[in-house]
């Protein structure tokens, strides 16, 4: 009778087993811990500056959201104009005088291109605005060349672009 | 007693709830996000530079009472200079700049002068970029927010 009992036992063990799913409940667990977090970060404005993976931008409290327009980049080794690579920074840092030819050659291209570009389409005017995004150990040497170029190419609006402190 | 037992554990086992369309939606949802997540935000500190059109000479004329105050970046550390006169010295400490000292003496001038808004900031060719910026940040803590930039002579 016993005996009986036990296989019958076993039998509904069997059975039950077949009816079995996963158990999701741990999943969505994280899943919802991971929505919650993204949507915190999520931001209604994406980013329209973008820079390379080797420029380390500084640290700030500044709040203000950057502009798409000129800019100009200036990492460990390189000086870049929207991209292109315009000077070394080394020969920046050795050069005398402040004014830097090649960069004020390219910012004089990239305003006659935004200059024509407002002769087809009012609604783009030149504004002399750059945003300045460089790497946080070049010396100030080789920022106040920057400044000054773009100043002297009628860049009068310029920004420095920093990583924004939480 | 033992009976009434079992089916309730029965009962227990079968409720189910259906998780599978909840699942879907996260499944589509978090890649999505994912994608669109922005986890290094930037911003912007603005310079502007004397131009022809420029009015920042003007709004100086407005505003006699602001002093010329220029803190000064040398490699030995910061000089806060106030008009014509050296108002602070503030040494390197461990070779590194101490900037919540300066926090707190600038915060002691802009509580003596409520009314200046303006500093220079002169900066000696050797120093980095990122103490600038750092420099520049404490300044806007004490409602200094007129920040020029200038290059020592020679």
């Amino acid at each position: 009778m016993s005996d009986n009992y036990a296989k019958g036992g076993i039998f509904k063990r069997a059975r039950r087993r077949k009816h079995l799913t996963l158990r999701l409940t741990s999943l969505i667990d994280v899943f919802i811990i991971l929505l919650v977090f993204l949507i915190k970060n999520i931001s209604a404005r994406p980013e329209v500056t973008l820079f390379s993976k080797n420029l380390q931008l500084p640290i700030s409290t500044a709040g203000k959201t950057p502009k798409i327009t000129t800019t100009i980049s200036a990492t460990e080794h390189l000086l870049l104009i929207n991209g292109k690579i315009v000077e070394s920074i080394q020969d920046i840092i050795e050069q005398k005088e402040l004014l830097n030819e090649n960069l004020y050659d390219g910012l004089l291209e990239e305003k006659k291109k935004t200059l024509f570009l407002s002769e087809q389409n009012p609604d783009i005017i030149f504004s002399g605005e750059a945003i300045i995004q460089a790497d946080k150990n070049i010396p100030y040497k080789v920022i106040k060349k920057l400044i000054y170029t773009c100043g002297q190419a009628e860049f009068g609006e310029i920004s420095l672009q920093v990583l924004r402190k939480e | 007693m033992r009976e009434l037992f079992r089916n309730k554990r029965k009962g227990k086992k079968t409720m189910e709830l259906f998780t599978s369309p909840v699942l879907n939606l996260f499944i589509i949802l978090i890649p999505f996000l994912l994608i669109t997540a922005v986890f290094v935000q930037t911003s912007v500190i603005d310079l502007s530079l004397p131009s022809g059109k420029n009015k920042t000479t003007s709004e100086e004329m407005k505003a006699p009472k602001e002093k010329l105050l220029i803190l000064s970046i040398a490699p030995q550390g910061f000089y806060l200079i106030l008009g014509e006169k050296l108002l602070k010295i503030i040494p390197k400490e461990e070779d590194t700049f101490s900037f919540t000292k300066l926090g707190e003496i600038l915060q002691k001038v802009k509580d003596e002068f409520p009314e200046q808004t303006s500093i220079i900031i002169e900066a000696d060719d050797g120093i980095i970029y990122d103490h600038i910026i750092h420099a520049m940040d404490q300044c806007r803590n004490c409602g200094l927010i007129n920040i020029s930039l200038s290059a020592s002579k020679g």
